[in-house]
């Protein structure tokens, strides 16, 4: 199977965890390109410019905050196939539950196990380019 | 009915000592065939009117006595049995009479005796009790109704029932006492209720109020209970008014241990994180990026403790704050942009201050503190503006004074007005700062009882920050 690298949207706000999670997915070739943005309306101003394969997204933003930018992606069935992961020190079942309610794909609390953050990064690039390549599959 | 023991009942004592001084006069004189000693009964029985129980006893013991010495004085003569069945038919109905009096006189000191009870209990009762005839009149009006609707039973009594009532249901009484007459379907009767009466004076009092309908020798009484809740209605708004305020607390302090356990882990997953890298960064002899990332760590701990610090700073607001003293504004606006002094020009900024600033009631060091973080806030967020600018001014409002830091800087987006304000919120991405300015300056101004918000038309249009503070009392200003 080729394993195509993903394109991928990362939102977050903070430098450091910013670089510790792009060193993350370059060491382990995971997407070859990143576009990294620090705000949700910049990150919804990139989806509708172009629309990544995987949305990873921070909680806790300047401006429009994280659940808004989930809130606005699953609500518009242009881009709601768009997989996001939510990635936030947030263990609040609030947010959670929140999260999960809005269709998040998956809720990975930070300090992140690297290694299984990554299977889940490819785990879910698979599963959007499956989808994406034989919509009528679906089930 | 009046009390049978008064002394005004003297008189009876002097009549019934009338009555037998002069039917023995009549005996004396009338032949013995006549039924003379008859009258001694009218004797005896003036004794229900004679406040002294042995009474009817002792007439009838003198009456018969007189009546036998009448006999001893003129002999009977032929017609002895007529005499003799006359005068015994005379003790007989004495003693009867005496017997029935002083019956009456026991039972009458029984009843007078459970009246006084009974008026003691009425009057000492807590609860206002209030007896009305079918026709609405009060008859029974206690000491505690009289408290309770602040008038004399002597201006209740008789009057209709419905004076104590407030509009309608004052109109409307009448009606309520007529459908329940005619079809038994009971407006307050038999049911307990909290209703509000009204006071001589007109005011106003809350009630629980039970009434009941009792049957009096066929006369239909209905008999009032009431209580005074003012204290308890008062009790219960001061409790809801707590538990509101408790609630309100509750959620605001969820929010901040929400916010605070959020915000303060970020450093910590940086520095976890970053020392994971450290032992390769060493063992690849990347000595470069080793040192970058122990900054990233030692920066992550430094903010850390500046979150610390400030979330100590923010719960201290809460504690300390010294009494209200009267402050020149002028002079706190002075004593902020003096300690601002360098970041003012550095950035060029030009401030202009309002004349005649008020006097305010608050605590200096706080007060200061607020104009602080406005003043730095404005200077901070200035944008690309050529010609920076802050006006600092005030305004008067009812009671309070509204005190302003107007700039012409970058502005705030409508949507944010009030997120700005939220611990740890940051509207810019910048490292400066940990987010807790503002929150702070809130908390302060709404533990001195002001408000605090932002007017902005939003991006490029500048903004002006506004909060109120108490105008200065004579306490405060002593």
């Amino acid at each position: 199977m080729s394993d195509r690298p993903l394109e991928i949207l990362f939102v977050e706000d903070d430098d450091d965890h910013a670089e510790l999670v792009m060193r993350t997915l370059v060491e382990h070739r995971v997407g070859n390109k990143i576009t990294r943005v620090t705000d949700g309306q910049a990150a919804l101003d990139a989806i509708a410019a172009r629309p990544p394969d995987v949305v990873l997204l921070d909680l806790r933003l300047p401006l429009v905050d994280g659940l808004d930018v989930l809130r606005a992606i699953k609500g518009d069935p242009a881009l709601h196939r768009i997989p996001v992961v939510v990635l936030t020190t947030s263990e609040a079942e609030s947010d959670i539950a929140r999260a999960y309610d809005l269709n998040a794909n998956a809720y990975v609390v930070k300090p992140v196990e690297f290694q299984a953050f990554v299977d889940l990064m490819r785990d879910l690039g698979f599963f959007w380019l499956a989808w994406n390549r034989n919509p009528g599959t679906r089930s | 009915m009046a009390d049978p023991r008064g002394p005004q009942r003297s008189w009876a004592l002097v009549a019934s000592g009338l009555v037998v001084a002069l039917t023995f006069a009549l005996d004396v004189t009338l032949p013995l065939g006549y039924a003379g000693a008859f009258p001694y009964v009218i004797a005896v029985a003036l004794g229900l009117w004679v406040p002294w129980r042995p009474f009817p006893f002792v007439a009838a013991a003198v009456a018969s006595a007189l009546s036998l010495v009448v006999l001893a004085l003129k002999p009977p003569g032929s017609l002895w049995w007529i005499v003799i069945g006359n005068r015994t038919i005379t003790l007989v109905a004495m003693w009867a009479i005496a017997i029935a009096v002083a019956r009456y006189l026991t039972f009458i000191q029984v009843v007078s005796d459970d009246r006084a009870r009974m008026g003691a209990i009425l009057d000492t009762c807590a609860d206002g009790l209030i007896t009305i005839a079918a026709d609405g009149r009060i008859e029974l009006f206690n000491r505690a109704a009289e408290r309770i609707f602040g008038r004399p039973a002597a201006d209740a009594l008789g009057q209709d029932v419905a004076i104590l009532m407030p509009s309608p249901h004052r109109e409307a009484h009448a009606d309520y006492v007529r459908r329940y007459l005619a079809t038994g379907e009971p407006h307050v009767i038999g049911l307990g209720r909290e209703v509000e009466g009204v006071r001589a004076d007109g005011a106003p009092v809350p009630i629980d109020l039970a009434v009941a309908e009792v049957s009096l020798a066929g006369r239909r009484v209905f008999t009032a209970s009431v209580r005074d809740i003012t204290d308890r209605r008062r009790a219960a708004a001061e409790r809801d008014a707590l538990i509101t305020r408790l609630e309100q607390k509750n959620a605001e302090l969820e929010r901040f241990t929400y916010t605070a356990s959020h915000d303060l882990k970020s450093p910590l997953v940086t520095i976890r994180g970053f020392l994971g890298t450290l032992e390769r960064s060493a063992r690849d002899g990347n000595f470069e990026r080793l040192t970058a990332d122990i900054n990233r760590i030692a920066g992550a701990a430094d903010r850390m403790r500046q979150l610390l610090d400030d979330l100590l700073e923010l719960s201290r607001i809460g504690r300390v704050v010294s009494p209200p003293r009267a402050l020149p504004l002028g002079e706190v606006v002075r004593d902020a942009l003096e300690s601002l002094d360098g970041a003012i020009r550095a950035g060029g900024v030009q401030v202009v201050v309002a004349p005649d600033l008020p006097v305010v009631s608050g605590d200096a060091t706080r007060i200061t503190e607020v104009l602080q973080n406005l003043i730095e806030n404005a200077v901070k967020f200035m944008g690309e503006q050529p010609a920076p600018r802050i006006e600092i001014g005030a305004r008067d409002g009812a009671g309070e004074v509204v005190i302003f830091v107007r700039d012409n800087g970058s502005g705030i987006d409508p949507r944010y007005h009030e997120k700005i304000f939220g611990l740890f919120e940051r509207l810019r991405r910048d490292r400066e700062g940990t987010g807790v300015g503002l929150a702070l300056v809130r908390r302060i101004v709404e533990v001195h009882g002001g408000r605090l918000w932002v007017e902005s038309a939003g991006e490029g249009h500048g903004s002006c920050f506004c909060f109120t503070l108490p105008t200065v009392t004579e306490e405060s200003a002593s």
